[in-house]
């Protein structure tokens, strides 16, 4: 990949730091745990109406809100993490970079070809659209964090074992 | 293809880091140069040798299989 579609190196940090955040804050969203913070705090109840007379559905769109956030947050950190320069981007770099992007593309093809076997062997498939989406997510995710994982692998392991 | 980077660099005394420092690249890519994990580009290759006031042929050395 040319060093033009790269981000400074500041952005990996940066990256590193909302990539964990947005994920833990989406997980976290997603099993309720923001309503039932927003519940506490305000002393609601979940049986159909809050203090003030609202009813418990006054809470869906801060949930929306920071579920939107919090996966864009993620998202966003994985494209700075994936996409910003090393503190020294040279052909080394480059190369071990396209080798990484060549790879998670294989793997990523395996899971597909894997997943598809599989749904025709067992007679199943991801159910309704939630099922989907999530398969679609899973195999995008899949991509980057290999990619990721392969690229800081490779680079960091063979700088502590060939130190002298 | 090997090289004689690890002794051109013990001969002129700089480490791993000075290299890459001199030829601008990361230290990663001395080790794998060095470690003939990496081939260098031309550019790269005449940068090294020209550290250590050599041709690129006495630094890289092409064997057999090359």
């Amino acid at each position: 990949m040319g060093a033009k579609y790269l981000l400074p190196n500041k952005y990996k940090k940066i990256g590193a730091f909302l990539f964990p955040l947005g994920l833990i804050g989406w997980i976290a969203i997603q099993r309720g745990v923001f309503t039932n913070l927003l519940f506490f705090i305000t002393g609601d109840n979940k049986n159909g109406y809050t203090q003030n007379g609202n009813p418990i559905a006054f809470y869906h769109l801060p949930n929306v809100i920071f579920l939107l956030v919090s996966f864009f947050c993620c998202l966003t950190g994985l494209y700075f993490i994936s996409f910003s320069k090393e503190k020294k981007e040279d052909e080394f770099i480059s190369r071990i970079r396209l080798e990484s992007f060549q790879l998670s593309a294989l793997v990523q093809l395996i899971f597909f070809m894997l997943t598809f076997v599989i749904m025709f062997v067992l007679r199943t498939e991801p159910t309704g659209d939630a099922g989907w989406f999530l398969f679609i997510l899973c195999s995008v995710l899949l991509f980057w964090l290999f990619y990721i994982s392969r690229f800081n692998y490779v680079l960091h392991w063979r700088k502590v074992s060939n130190t002298n | 293809m090997k090289n004689s980077i690890r002794i051109e660099r013990a001969v002129k005394n700089i480490t791993q880091a000075e290299l890459a420092e001199l030829i601008n690249v990361s230290r990663q890519s001395v080790i794998a140069i060095e470690s003939a994990k990496y081939i260098p580009s031309t550019v790269l290759a005449i940068k090294i040798a020209n550290v250590f006031n050599k041709n690129v042929e006495d630094i890289f050395i092409l064997e057999d299989n090359d």
